[in-house]
């Protein structure tokens, strides 16, 4: 058990060669995050519990978890309609008040930029960075990797790169969630932003992305300034206004 | 340069959420100026400060909400008001208990729809049904009616205001359906996958999806029509509104169509409508004389291109020989006995005796008994009345093995158990025993009972697919989680011996 | 185009056997339950038959539309002659249709009063003779755009306020508000009554015009929607709403040309008298009320009014039909020296309050009247929360500040009282069962159900 909190308990998985796969347990009124299993029950394992994950149940030496239903974290988009209606995002995101986001969106939206054009290093230099177990940078990332894999511009050796660096620079769990994004999984409030934008649904957008903005302190506000920033980079009409302070190396 | 002045009588928010609201409005992109506040004279001075025109708002007195936008042009400005009522609307108290004593639970489809609800479950009796559902379909909220007895004026009325709120009203009379991974009424777990199922059959859908999840395939979404939806009155109206959800959906790879035959010139409707979908479609009207649901899961997977080999059966426990006598197929799905009887009449050119038979010279009487093959859906409207389903309690079904462990006709028992949230959340303790008792009884009597079981389940169900199957065969059964695999092998064991 | 989010895990709501909702907790979703029971008076053919009339729900949310945008302002007082064509014999009262033979007690005591005030009668035995003869006739307010709390009782010469809403250009007429002790809204006729109306007519009246046509139009929701942020209901709380009224028209009042001691007699007689304002409030509601009348199909209520033998409702798409039963006696706290047996049933139009989205619907607002009809502050907020169940606005102007400033429940739907089994709540007072005791307690009055189920029956009819 690595982490637990009210709604959602963090058991890290060990596999033999390969670094440590986290999975959340998830209570009914948790957020949904990709790397979770809903469980129908409040009670969760306590800190620091030994479990026993297999057959498809998670054990303690007291009781017993069960999936009870699946989802699929990957929201079905087609990426010429996203990269579309980009623009419906980023007016969005920087209509936000500057202080709803950790790090600040010409940040976000540079960083977002530099990793559309798949250097690595932009990673490195903001994954960790901020306080939570999802630090504000990690969110950034997340964001506009989850946008970069639904698009297919994520190619291995780059996202390798910055899992690698996610893996000990941050928290496990942030960097699973990371990783997560590599695969273009979010939670559903990130998954049905990028829907509604994709079927160019301006009043559908705006609630979605209010409810995006109501996950975590900060964190959906970071998600979606690297989603925004993500398809700003990837429009070529947005190019002359995408905000670029370029101070990090 | 645009601008738009506009001043809202009734309207009140308070001060905050409009200083914040005027905040966001001037910050929108290409506005230049902007202001929203009640029309005191003070912000009147600041409206003309601003360069507004004076004359807009001769009319407007402190009671009423000014707004003013000016923008470097008109869709700037339109922005910029679609953005101030998008965030009023967010700011409108919903249902308040800011306050403190309890809450009032919702009397009304309606009233619940207002708590945040998307879309609405109805499985009140059928008198009462038509009523909440047209509260959801008005509210703009598609609808799963479970309820059956709803005359098919209402349901047409219903179709076609759903049609009208761009709304899906499945059912009535529909037992199943998933969306978002959820599953609705009789409904089992199934795994996030590209197929998109539309059916007019609950359990037809619960069988096909099932062995999907059995060869490892999942769903994006089963969709429920209600039994009625493919007659010639109602003419497939949402057959036609899932099929056109499914066309838009990104996820859905392959939609599946799955009814029982329907009217002639709705069968050429859906046709027609699944021969111009964009996403690759296979309709299939399952019945005698057609493909069975199991070949049915066969054409989907070889349309994906996925091989199936996964294991569908645990074969029972000893080896049965072929047996002259008759078989008795107790049933709680409709479309899973139609069937086996499908099967089995056609198979041993005989007549099934059923409560719902094939033919109408083979109709049971009341007593529910006949010599020879029978076949009951205990399903059915008229073993339901003032009782619950036959998956929910198993008492009339375990009731008839009894009584069929002592007549000395029944050579095979055939029984369909169905898996899944809100069916009976253990089956396997009262039908093992049963099947044990009943097979313990025909052996004191020097009979080799067979029993046959079909188990519609997935992987995920509650219940334990796997485990269950165990438990049965330990009881003596063979279990298949096809249900016309089981009824061959039922019909088998008795063709071996006619021969 | 088919909206539904097959990507999105449904928020689902649930009617009908618990099983499926408890399949839908076991899978971890969080359903919605709806609390569903048979329809009151087995009514359900009807309401089945008036949920398929296709313009139904589209009719009464426009009748709530217009129920709730009305702003009625406060525009003259002028005799009752002027206002509404009464002539001497003719009298006006409060409720549905009713007759001198079947009327109660204090709606006689008021009719005697308001002949021996005509001149109709010397005596009480006189006006007893003529109430049962048929030199005069009878009508209710609500059939002349009218409302009267209590007996209601309108004569010829009495002053009335008039209200217009230019909005939808309705105009509705109210008496003034007499005050409390005997008074002829309660059936009290003794001579100091008689005299009170006539300084009413002389003085009170062309008093409140000039200051009026001074002051200008007074906008009565507008009042109402602070005083409901003031701990008033608008119905059996009047005190903030009469405060601000006063503060409003006092430097008119000071500046007309009349006797000094007449305008400190004007000026006390209001301050005086808490419930001044209802007699603004009530024709407010009730020109709003009329605004929504006669919308084909429209299942919204636009009167509840009692006249102290019957409790009837008229709905916005049956037009002028009224749906009576026995009025209830009400349920309340009395005051020192009377008890239930001295209470008259329920009587009077000021129900138009809560017909209108306050009064009752409103009790949230003013946790200071729960103790006085009997109650705790979680009542009152729990009377609130349920007229939501069965009705299908929120007003844009009165709201509740304990709920987040939700508007409050507006525009009955007699389907909705029917199918939840909720009646509305009315908030009320009582008055005594004999001519000219006045009010004996006030408290929560249970309207009878079959009311909204014959309506409801004569709904369905026209759609059949």
């Amino acid at each position: 058990m690595l982490a637990a909190s009210q709604v959602a308990s963090y058991v890290t998985v060990p596999h033999a060669g390969t670094p440590a796969a986290i999975v959340a347990l998830l209570a009914p009124n948790a957020v949904r995050l990709p790397i979770g299993v809903c469980i129908a029950d409040d009670a969760l394992p306590a800190r620091g519990a030994t479990v026993a994950l297999g057959a498809g149940v998670l054990a303690t030496s007291d009781r017993a978890w069960r999936p009870v239903r699946w989802w699929d974290p990957r929201p079905h988009v087609r990426g010429d309609e996203l990269v579309a209606h980009g623009e419906l995002l980023v007016d969005i995101v920087r209509a936000e008040p500057a202080h709803s986001f950790g790090m600040p969106l010409s940040d976000a939206f540079a960083v977002a930029r530099r990793l559309g054009d798949g250097d690595a290093d932009a990673a490195l230099g903001v994954i960790g960075s901020g306080p939570g177990l999802t630090p504000a940078g990690d969110d950034v990332v997340a964001g506009a990797f989850a946008v970069l894999a639904l698009l297919g511009r994520l190619d291995d050796s780059f996202r390798d790169a910055v899992l690698t660096c996610a893996r000990t620079r941050t928290t496990a769990l942030s960097a699973a969630l990371v990783a997560a994004a590599g695969r273009g999984e979010m939670i559903p409030q990130a998954a049905r932003l990028l829907t509604s934008m994709a079927a160019g649904d301006d009043e559908r957008v705006a609630t979605a992305a209010t409810a995006l903005f109501a996950v975590g302190s900060t964190s959906g506000h970071d998600l979606a300034a690297g989603m925004a920033g993500a398809l700003a980079a990837l429009s070529s009409a947005s190019t002359e206004s995408t905000p670029l302070s370029g101070r990090r190396t | 340069m645009s601008a738009r002045v506009e001043v809202r009588r009734g309207f009140y928010r308070d001060s905050v959420t409009l200083l914040q609201a005027s905040e966001a409005v001037a910050a929108s992109p290409g506005v230049t100026a902007a202001l929203v506040a009640m029309a005191t004279s003070l912000n009147l001075e600041l409206y003309e400060r601003l360069g507004f025109e004076p004359a807009a708002i001769a009319d407007a007195t402190p009671n009423d909400l000014l707004v003013a936008v000016q923008g470097a042009d008109d869709a700037a400005v339109e922005r910029a008001i679609a953005l101030l009522d998008a965030r009023f609307a967010a700011s409108a108290p919903t249902h308040g208990s800011d306050g403190f004593g309890a809450s009032v639970p919702a009397h009304t489809t309606t009233s619940a729809l207002r708590q945040g609800g998307t879309l609405s479950l109805i499985s009140l009796p059928g008198a009462h049904a038509f009523v909440e559902a047209m509260d959801a379909v008005q509210a703009g909220k598609s609808v799963m009616l479970f309820s059956d007895n709803v005359p098919v004026e209402q349901e047409i009325l219903l179709k076609d205001e759903a049609a009208r709120h761009g709304v899906l009203v499945m059912g009535p009379d529909c037992g199943t359906a998933v969306v978002g991974g959820l599953g609705l009424g009789f409904a089992n777990a199934l795994q996030p996958g590209p197929v998109g199922i539309v059916a007019a059959s609950g359990t037809g859908a619960q069988q096909v999806s099932c062995l999907l999840d059995a060869a490892g395939v999942g769903v994006t979404a089963v969709l429920g029509t209600g039994g009625r939806d493919l007659s010639a009155a109602v003419g497939g109206r949402s057959t036609l509104a899932a099929m056109e959800l499914l066309d838009k959906h990104p996820g859905t790879e392959l939609a599946v169509i799955l009814s029982k035959p329907p009217d002639p010139a709705v069968a050429e409707k859906i046709r027609a409508a699944a021969a111009a979908m964009d996403t690759p479609s296979l309709v299939a009207f399952v019945g005698r004389g057609q493909r069975d649901l199991s070949a049915v899961t066969g054409d989907v997977l070889a349309a994906l291109g996925v091989s199936d080999d996964a294991p569908t059966e645990w074969p029972a426990p000893y080896e049965r020989a072929p047996r002259g006598g008759a078989i008795r197929g107790l049933f709680s799905g409709g479309t899973l006995c139609d069937e086996a009887m499908a099967i089995a009449s056609d198979t041993l050119g005989m007549p099934i005796r059923s409560n719902t038979p094939l033919d109408k010279e083979w109709a049971l009487g009341p007593d529910l008994r006949a010599p020879g093959h029978v076949m009951i859906d205990f399903g059915d409207d008229q073993l339901t009345q003032g009782r619950a389903h036959p998956m929910i309690d198993p008492s009339l079904r375990l009731e008839r093995i009894a009584e069929e462990a002592v007549d000395p006709d029944c050579a095979v028992l055939l029984l369909d158990i169905v898996l899944g949230y809100g069916s009976h959340a253990d089956p396997a303790t009262p039908f093992a025993a049963a099947i044990r008792k009943a097979r313990e009884q025909a052996a004191a009597a020097g009979r080799d009972l067979a029993v046959v079981v079909a188990l519609i389940g997935s992987r995920g169900d509650p219940q334990h697919r796997d485990a269950t199957a165990e438990a049965l065969v330990a009881a003596g059964a063979s279990v298949h989680l096809s249900n016309a695999a089981a009824a061959r092998v039922a019909v088998g064991l008795i063709e071996g011996a006619v021969r | 185009m088919i909206t539904l989010e097959l990507d999105d895990v449904p928020v689902v709501v649930t009617a009908g056997v618990p099983l499926f909702s408890d399949a839908l907790t076991q899978q971890a979703a969080e359903p919605i339950s709806v609390d569903w029971a048979p329809p009151a008076g087995g009514a359900s053919a009807d309401l089945a038959a008036i949920a398929a009339d296709l313009r139904a729900a589209e009719a009464t949310v426009e009748s709530a539309r217009r129920l709730t945008t009305a702003r009625a302002h406060w525009v003259d007082v002028v005799p009752a002659h002027e206002a509404l064509g009464l002539t001497r014999g003719e009298f006006l009262h409060a409720g549905p249709p009713t007759t001198w033979a079947t009327a109660s007690g204090p709606l006689r005591g008021a009719l005697i009063g308001a002949m021996i005030y005509e001149g109709l009668a010397d005596s009480v035995e006189e006006a007893e003779r003529l109430g049962a003869s048929d030199e005069i006739s009878l009508a209710p307010c609500h059939s002349r755009g009218a409302v009267g709390p209590m007996a209601g009782v309108v004569s010829a010469s009495m002053p009335v306020s008039v209200l217009h809403d230019e909005v939808h250009g309705k105009r509705a007429y109210c008496t003034l508000n007499e005050g409390l002790g005997k008074v002829l809204r309660f059936g009290a006729y003794a001579p100091e009554v008689i005299e009170r109306l006539r300084w009413m007519e002389h003085v009170l009246g062309p008093l409140l015009r000039w200051t009026l046509r001074k002051n200008g139009p007074v906008d009565i929701p507008s009042v109402l929607a602070q005083a409901l942020q003031m701990g008033d209901e608008g119905h059996n709380r009047n005190r903030a709403a009469t405060s601000l009224l006063l503060r409003e028209i006092t430097p008119a009042l000071l500046e007309t040309e009349a006797s000094r001691a007449d305008i400190k007699a004007v000026y006390r007689f209001i301050s005086g008298n808490d419930h001044f304002f209802l007699n603004l409030s009530m024709p407010a509601g009730k020109a709003a009320a009329d605004a929504a009348r006669d919308i084909p199909g429209s299942r919204m209520v636009v009167a509840m009014a009692r006249n102290g033998t019957d409790f009837g409702i008229q709905v916005s798409g049956t037009g002028d039909e009224w749906f009576t039963a026995p009025a209830p006696v009400v349920d309340g706290l009395y005051f020192p020296g009377f008890s239930a047996k001295d209470a008259n049933p329920d009587l009077g139009d000021s129900t138009i309050t809560e017909t209108s989205g306050i009064g009752g619907f409103a009790m949230a607002a003013a946790p200071a009247i729960v103790r006085f009809v009997g109650g705790e502050a979680a009542d009152a907020l729990r009377n609130t929360l349920s007229m939501y169940e069965i009705t299908v606005a929120e007003h844009p102007l009165y709201q509740v500040p304990v709920l987040g400033f939700r508007g409050t429940p507006s525009g009955i739907d007699a389907t909705l009282v029917v199918r939840t089994g909720i009646v509305p709540v009315v908030n009320t007072g009582i008055a005594g069962r004999e001519p000219g005791v006045g009010q004996v307690g006030a408290g929560l009055v249970t309207p009878p159900m079959s009311v909204f189920v014959d309506a409801v029956h004569a709904l369905a009819q026209r759609v059949r």
